[in-house]
């Protein structure tokens, strides 16, 4: 056990330590704090906060209106109503408002007003506060209790039988995390998966591996170097989650009617779930892959078309979204390479049934250990053969005699 | 005394290819024991068998009175032929990295590389990446991290190869010190006069088959014979009954065939017209006479 945490550490220290995985670490959360400070600037100094004007012939809008139905105009484009056209004419012309909105006198039977801009567009929140206010004084005639119904609209709530799980039109942030997270896992592991190789052929490469095996026992060894591995990617993933973190803490204070986010326990829960047979299936065919071949490029090249295996799902992401009990999106669930993607895509979609769940983990499980055992034999012969790649051939006579030896 | 390593009966093959025939040898502490043999004879598979990185199709191995062990793996340094270090880092710290995957602690392994690092003018290169080492200097560094956690079996693949004539006295002088210490040492070189300068017992190795063991003064005088030496004028190569002839020191050093006596050599060069010969006696075979004697022309000892 001590020897596993001497690689794991080993190899976290030799990843994490050089200067590449630093920029390609720090330049992510960068690039985002980047980001939100334009956004914010550009929120705070971009947006156009003049009023809006408008001129009511038809005599139909209150001020107000809006407080009645429990809207704080504060929050809001003020909107100031005139007189006449000139009056918001002479506004408009001393930089006073924005904009002005005529209101025709038979509005109510022909619903359309007149936008009167100088060189520049009205800004979206203007637009969108004069619309709001003009919903809520259409609808101020009636009871209150219809006049608030009408005003908010509808919302559409989708929930499972059992009442568990729910997803909301209003909380789309929250329909969306399964998607990142399931986007995050599947990084991690494919993340791990390309470190392995590269592990494994650097240590073929360097010809060290003589030296180690009479000290470590193969699984020592690529167990150790997995986890200090998945300790490289969980630090990256920290650092993000990190990041992404303070930038949901940060944009409500700046971005009005930012969304609430509920964090989906019972999906990070099924990621763990899968993620470690997963990442024991991408592993184990890595470091075959590396047993194997005699050059870094070599092996990328060949991970490149097992890597297709696992991201077959993100060919067909819009059907998984779209009809996540499709027969395709079944079958992607249950299959060892895509499950674990497939399952957390569909997860924010539709209620994936629980035999679909047993049947797939269970040959995400098995399938795992085969790539192992395979791993560990292949790695045998393989990592002694300096210069050489393995053949087919040279593989399927070291399993038969490891098998005899086994 | 014990030995430190007992190699019983041991055979290996891969597919049809049998690697490892039947060998068996033992290795002493406080000795030098040469592993020798041509290129593919399977000195490398006996040395992987020896080391559990391979497992024995037949026969045993016992290290330290037990089969392979964790605390045993703990107790060998290995110095392969294929050899290397992580080109990458830098040599301080994968020098320690490996000391302690021995089970050195962390402190200790620091305080003695220090010693070895001077010993082998590396002190000041610790701090610098693999790849910008000389060959000579990695091969140094290499050697360290056979010696750093103090084995007490030493098994040393072609120790000389990369080396400067400073450097492979130095190497000499280390493992001359560690067998004085007591430790078992196993060399494998093609280089028949540092065999013949260190090691007191060898196995030669040739098909798989161990073909000669024992101590090296009594395999000379097993092959007492089978080498004169002669000097003259003109070519005394292609003689028949002489495996090889090669120039030393302006006189000629011939190694026979199994079965030809010096005198049928004598009678040989006698007939020709072509040289002149000045003197003429029989040597006693070198380790090299004996290697190319037993590997070109089959003969075990007894069989001359």
């Amino acid at each position: 056990m001590a020897k596993l945490w001497l690689v794991a550490k080993q190899e976290y220290r030799r990843i994490a330590g050089k200067k590449s995985f630093l920029i390609s670490t720090l330049a992510v959360p960068l690039l985002f704090i980047v980001l939100m400070v334009v956004i914010v600037l550009i929120t705070i100094f971009g947006e156009d906060a003049r009023p809006v004007g408008y001129v009511d012939h038809a005599g139909i809008l209150r001020p107000e209106a809006r407080e009645a139905l429990g809207q704080d105009p504060a929050s809001t484009v003020e909107i100031r109503p005139y007189r006449d056209e000139d009056a918001a004419r002479a506004a408009l012309e001393a930089g006073e408002i924005q904009g002005y909105y005529v209101i025709p006198a038979d509005y109510l039977s022909t619903p359309a007003a007149e936008c009167v801009i100088l060189d520049k567009a009205l800004s979206d929140r203007a637009r969108s506060d004069f619309w709001d206010f003009m919903h809520a004084n259409l609808v101020q005639q009636l009871p209150e209790a219809e006049a608030r119904r009408l005003y908010e609209g509808a919302h559409l709530s989708l929930r499972t039988p059992d009442g568990k799980r729910q997803l909301s039109d209003t909380d789309f942030v929250s329909a969306l995390f399964p998607i990142v997270g399931a986007f995050l896992f599947f990084f991690s592991v494919m993340s791990v998966g390309g470190y392995m190789l590269q592990a494994v052929t650097d240590e073929k490469e360097n010809r060290t591996i003589e030296v180690l095996m009479t000290t470590l026992s193969p699984e020592q060894l690529m167990g150790g170097k997995a986890l200090g591995l998945l300790g490289v990617v969980l630090t990256q993933l920290g650092l993000w989650g990190v990041t992404v973190v303070i930038g949901l803490l940060v944009a409500p204070l700046f971005i009005a009617n930012f969304p609430q986010i509920t964090i989906p326990w019972n999906m990070v829960g099924v990621g763990f779930l899968y993620f470690l047979p997963s990442l024991a299936l991408i592993s184990g065919l890595m470091i075959a892959i590396g047993a194997a071949v005699t050059e870094t490029r070599q092996g990328q090249q060949i991970a490149g078309i097992l890597n297709l295996f696992f991201t077959f799902p993100m060919f067909f992401i819009m059907v998984i979204l779209g009809n996540p009990n499709h027969p395709l999106s079944v079958a992607l669930s249950l299959f060892p390479t895509t499950a674990f993607l497939t399952v957390l895509l569909r997860w924010g979609f539709t209620a994936i049934p629980t035999w679909q769940m047993i049947v797939g983990w269970v040959l995400l499980v098995g399938t795992a250990i085969v790539s192992v055992r395979f791993a560990a034999r292949v790695f045998r012969v393989g990592m002694l053969q300096y210069g050489q790649s393995l053949t087919f051939k040279n593989i399927l006579t070291a399993l038969r005699q490891s098998r005899q030896e086994g | 005394m014990n030995p430190t390593v007992t190699i019983s009966h041991v055979s290996k093959s891969f597919g049809p290819v049998k690697a490892v025939k039947d060998v068996s040898f033992e290795v002493y502490p406080g000795e030098i024991f040469g592993l020798l043999g041509p290129n593919g004879a399977g000195k490398t598979t006996t040395i992987r068998v020896m080391l559990d990185i391979f497992r024995p199709d037949g026969g045993e191995v016992t290290l330290f009175g037990n089969g392979m062990t964790e605390a045993a793996k703990h107790r060998i340094g290995y110095l392969p032929e294929e050899r290397g270090l992580y080109k990458d880092l830098k040599l301080e710290p994968t020098l320690i990295y490996l000391a302690t995957l021995k089970g050195l602690d962390e402190a200790t392994a620091r305080q003695r590389l220090g010693d070895w690092l001077k010993r082998f003018d590396l002190y000041d290169h610790r701090q610098k990446k693999i790849q910008e080492l000389s060959k000579g200097m990695q091969q140094k560094a290499q050697i360290i991290a056979t010696l750093l956690h103090d084995p007490d079996l030493i098994i040393v693949d072609e120790p000389f190869a990369g080396l400067d004539p400073v450097n492979t006295r130095l190497v000499k002088e280390i493992i001359e010190e560690q067998r004085r210490a007591g430790k078992a040492i196993i060399m494998s070189t093609h280089q028949m006069h540092q065999v013949e300068a260190l090691c007191s017992r060898i196995v030669l190795i040739n098909n798989g088959e161990a073909v000669l063991y024992g101590e090296v003064d009594q395999i000379r005088r097993q092959f007492a014979g089978n080498a004169v030496m002669l000097s003259g004028q003109g070519n005394f190569t292609g003689l028949p009954g002489v495996l090889e002839a090669r120039q030393q020191n302006g006189d000629w050093h011939l190694a026979l065939a199994v079965g030809v006596s010096p005198q049928e050599v004598l009678r040989a060069l006698a007939l020709r017209d072509d040289i002149k010969l000045e003197r003429f006696e029989i040597a006693e075979p070198s380790l090299e006479d004996i290697f190319i004697t037993v590997v070109r022309g089959g003969a075990a000892p007894g069989e001359e």
